[in-house]
């Protein structure tokens, strides 16, 4: 037997109090009866029995003092041991990916992981240290101590995530970890397959192939003044299957059907005519299986107009592989320079001018052959080192420099801002000039090295974003411990995120460039930033991870199940609830002799 | 004084019964109870024939006539009973009415026994000794029987063997004690010293209705009103049953006894009335009549 909250042993000299009180309160209450003659009988009678009558006296005192002994010890969480123990530097790690939700019985496995491990914990000998590790995108050391309060208390605070992910992502870290000691063991809990390869330890595996279907993709397309909504729903594990799966457009119900999988392994099911008002969607599927969080799937609507780009070049890799990537622009190319269709929303000029600008539309002038009144001409420029300016556009790459061959120099129109410099020559510049947004670059980029710097796809997509106005519209959804990008305007600033639970976290400005990663929750996180010109608001949906759903239930080998490991690993009786029922029978049986007693 | 002990309705009430006495005083004066032996008094018994000494004027002449033998007319003795009232004046009897009760009984045998012209005794208890009244005979003595007993006093211990058998009975007759019998001397050498002293024996033995039926209250210390011992009693459930048997047990004991030496014993609540306990429980044990 042992007990994993020791220090509550310290009340036991509580037990003294109970006693003293009794002492104190043995004041008998006087009472003057005419004669002792019957009482002295009835005394005598009893002294026959004194040991057991004194007994029989204190019978209260007694079971009170029982019932706080066993509280005390209920309160010192004790266990009985049984089986082989595990000792010296045990390594736990836990998978806490989104499969591990999935449910065993009336637990998830995730819990069942939890509370085997507590167990571990709690039976190991009291020199033994703990490093518990928890992995599902990330692995993350929860805690490396000696201490098994500690220890447990961190594995009872380790959350269930809904992220894609598995302990094989992280062997090279637990290897690392492992290497550290001299003698370690690792015991791995989780549902995906990982080996151990010459480390020394077990994998308990909580996998299971109970029933479970789950949709796998949510998406959209346009249909006159409605939508069409298709919806993937896949059996992940099971045999056949019914259910109902029920759409909503924000709050409301759209539309509910009854779907059946039996020898289908998905199925694809549409909803028609929904209208296009809806911030979001929102598919579930009714009825309960063992994974729920793949259950539900939402789906952000979004401007299906996108920007047209219009690349007039005579050929320029660079810069068409740089514009193709860009989310939200249509790109088209064309090697004549004087196009009549104005329908382009950016005019990107690569080394031709055209006869006549096209009206209205944002124009990108690269190595511009003529000038026609736009710009005066300066002296060209040899070989020399060029650097971004500091300005919006150039956010995340100012200070950035690279060498150019040879460049055209333009006098810096009063319109534009200097974007790219050169000593006191401008290389490049953005501006409006007669309504428009205009943009120059002096220079053939060919004859510079800027294509070959990680800064040449920001410029181009921030140049672009911004001469077309354009706002990376981002997924439809993603996906749960995916990265959200926040670069889909270069102004952004004052990035609040709202998360499905309520949450609010604040993203400082600088760190935008790198998204926003900590998606774990599924649902619809709500984005509010300020731009110059105000305040915004922009929805992204968080699905649970499509892979998760399908690895939850694929069969692999552990080298130990769930259901076999406590055959080799000691396991431990938790005493505190039969303890707790034995204090409330005690407590009963009190009332009882106390109610007698009056 | 009277009045105070019993009021003149009941008293009126008492005259019409009498004490069921056997036991008569042989010797001494005549009285108004009926006598197993031939005597003088108007009331004709029997015949015998004559026989040498015997008084001339009871030959019955017309017998003589009609027989020519001579018979003498017998007549009825009649004659007085002694009457011992016992109080027991123990510290004890002073609860719950017992004394008070106690009090009511004596002076109502005492009424009883002066007006069926027997003779009264009224001996308190005090202690090892006995504070004995004057003899009393006559309806006009039944104030200074009441007197007698107002002046009497519920304090100490009283050994009740030791103070009864400093007892001098002048002959048959019938002691009542009146008790709650608490007492550590042997209750049977009583019956037998009264037994032996031809006594037609009477128990009337009182109790309260706490003594009776003690009521639960944790944990107590009893005090002993007389000798001011104490001891710490758990009353609970299990001690109470066992009072009640010791309780049984020592009410039946006594009633045995009384039952082997000829006497009549009644167990008397101390919130009992006279009324019940005079006109129902005495007349129903053949103690009044």
């Amino acid at each position: 037997m042992g007990f994993n909250a020791l220090y509550a042993l310290w009340l036991l000299p509580l037990l003294g109090l109970i006693i003293l009180m009794y002492l104190l309160k043995e004041e008998h209450e006087d009472l003057e009866v005419p004669s002792l003659y019957l009482w002295k009988t009835v005394m005598a009678d009893s002294e026959v029995k004194k040991p057991w009558q004194k007994l029989k006296n204190n019978i209260l005192m007694i079971l009170q003092l029982l019932a706080a002994f066993l509280i005390i010890t209920a309160l010192a969480n004790p266990f009985i041991k049984s089986g082989k123990t595990v000792a010296g530097d045990i390594i736990i790690v836990i998978d806490n990916s989104g499969s591990m939700n999935a449910l065993a019985e009336d637990k998830t496995r995730f819990e069942t992981a939890k509370s085997m491990a507590e167990k571990v914990i709690r039976e190991a000998p009291t020199n033994s240290s703990f490093t518990i590790i928890s992995a599902n995108r990330d692995a993350k050391v929860e805690i490396n101590t000696k201490d098994k309060t500690e220890a447990i208390s961190k594995i009872k605070s380790i959350k269930p995530g809904n992220m894609k992910g598995n302990i094989s992502n992280h062997s090279s870290i637990i290897k690392a970890i492992y290497n550290q000691y001299n003698d370690a063991t690792i015991l791995a809990y989780t549902d995906e397959y990982f080996s151990l390869e010459d480390m020394k330890g077990e994998i308990i595996n909580l996998g299971g192939s109970d029933g479970n279907i789950g949709i796998t993709n949510i998406s959209y397309s346009e249909e006159g003044d409605s939508y069409t909504v298709l919806v993937k729903v896949q059996k992940t594990a099971g045999d056949s299957f019914k259910n109902e799966l029920v759409l909503y457009g924000e709050d409301e119900l759209i539309g509910l059907k009854e779907i059946e999988l039996s020898d289908d392994n998905s199925i694809n099911i549409y909803f028609h005519n929904v209208r296009k008002d809806y911030d979001y969607l929102k598919a579930e599927l009714s009825y309960e299986d063992t994974l729920m969080a793949d259950n539900e799937a939402y789906l952000v609507l979004q401007s299906p107009k996108p920007k047209k780009v219009l690349f007039i070049s005579k050929g320029n890799v660079f810069f068409e592989k740089s514009l193709s990537v860009i989310n939200g622009i249509e790109l088209y190319k064309t090697d004549k320079t004087n196009v009549i269709d104005t329908s382009y929303d950016l005019y990107i000029y690569d080394g031709k001018m055209p006869d006549e600008l096209p009206k209205g539309s944002s124009l990108l002038l690269i190595n511009p052959d003529k000038y026609d009144g736009i710009f005066e001409p300066e002296d060209d420029l040899g070989s020399n080192i060029a650097h971004f300016e500091n300005n919006p556009i150039n956010k995340h790459i100012e200070k950035s420099d690279f060498f150019i061959n040879k460049a055209k120099t333009i006098k810096k129109p009063i319109w534009a801002d200097a974007l790219i410099t050169s000593g006191d020559k401008t290389l490049g510049g953005i501006g409006e000039l007669e309504g428009r947004k205009v943009a120059y670059i002096t220079f053939d980029i060919r004859d510079s090295d800027l294509p070959l710097s990680p800064a040449f796809p920001m410029f181009i997509y921030n140049i672009t974003s911004y001469l077309v106005d354009l706002e990376t519209k981002g997924k439809g959804f993603y996906q749960s411990g995916e990265t959200i990008d926040l670069l889909f305007s270069p102004d952004i600033k004052d990035v609040q995120i709202v998360k499905p639970s309520g949450e609010k976290e604040i993203l400082r400005d600088d760190i935008l460039s790198f998204g926003f990663n900590n998606t774990d929750e599924t649902g619809i996180y709500e984005l509010n930033y300020k731009k110059d010109d105000g305040n915004y608001q922009k929805l992204f949906a968080v699905n649970f991870p499509y892979d998760e759903s399908m690895n939850a239930f694929s069969k692999w080998s552990g080298e130990r199940d769930a259901t076999t490991v406590t055959k080799n690993f000691k396991t431990a009786s938790d005493m505190q609830r039969p303890l707790i029922i034995i204090v409330f029978l005690i407590l009963l049986g009190e009332w009882a002799v106390f109610i007698r007693g009056n | 004084m009277s009045k105070k002990l019993l009021d003149s309705d009941f008293l009126k009430r008492l005259e019409r019964l009498s004490i069921n006495i056997e036991k008569l005083m042989n010797v001494g004066g005549g009285g108004i109870r009926k006598s197993r032996a031939k005597g003088s008094s108007t009331e004709f018994s029997d015949f015998r024939e004559y026989t040498l000494g015997d008084d001339l004027r009871r030959i019955d002449w017309n017998a003589y006539g009609r027989l020519d033998r001579l018979f003498v007319k017998l007549f009825m003795e009649e004659r007085e009973a002694f009457i011992n009232v016992f109080l027991d004046c123990s510290k004890s009897m002073d609860f719950s009415k017992k004394g008070a009760l106690a009090l009511e009984l004596a002076a109502a045998f005492s009424y009883l026994t002066l007006i069926n012209m027997d003779r009264l005794c009224l001996n308190l208890m005090i202690s090892e000794d006995l504070k004995i009244s004057e003899v009393l005979g006559g309806r006009g003595q039944f104030n200074r029987a009441v007197s007698f007993l107002e002046n009497s006093d519920y304090k100490g211990k009283t050994r009740l063997d030791l103070a009864l058998k400093k007892k001098n009975f002048p002959g048959k007759g019938l002691s009542i004690i009146i008790s709650d019998l608490f007492n550590e001397g042997n209750f049977e050498e009583i019956l037998k010293f009264l037994a032996f002293n031809k006594q037609e024996i009477i128990v009337l033995h009182i109790l309260s209705p706490e003594e009776y039926n003690p009521r639960l209250g944790g944990s107590v210390k009893l005090k002993d009103a007389e000798t001011d011992e104490e001891i710490n009693v758990e009353l609970n459930p299990s001690t109470l049953d066992k009072y009640d048997k010791v309780l049984k047990h020592f009410i039946g004991d006594i009633s045995d006894k009384c039952k082997k030496y000829g006497g009549l014993y009644l167990n008397i609540l101390s919130n009992e009335t006279m009324e019940k306990i005079l006109f129902e429980d005495l007349i129903k044990r053949r103690i009044i009549k």
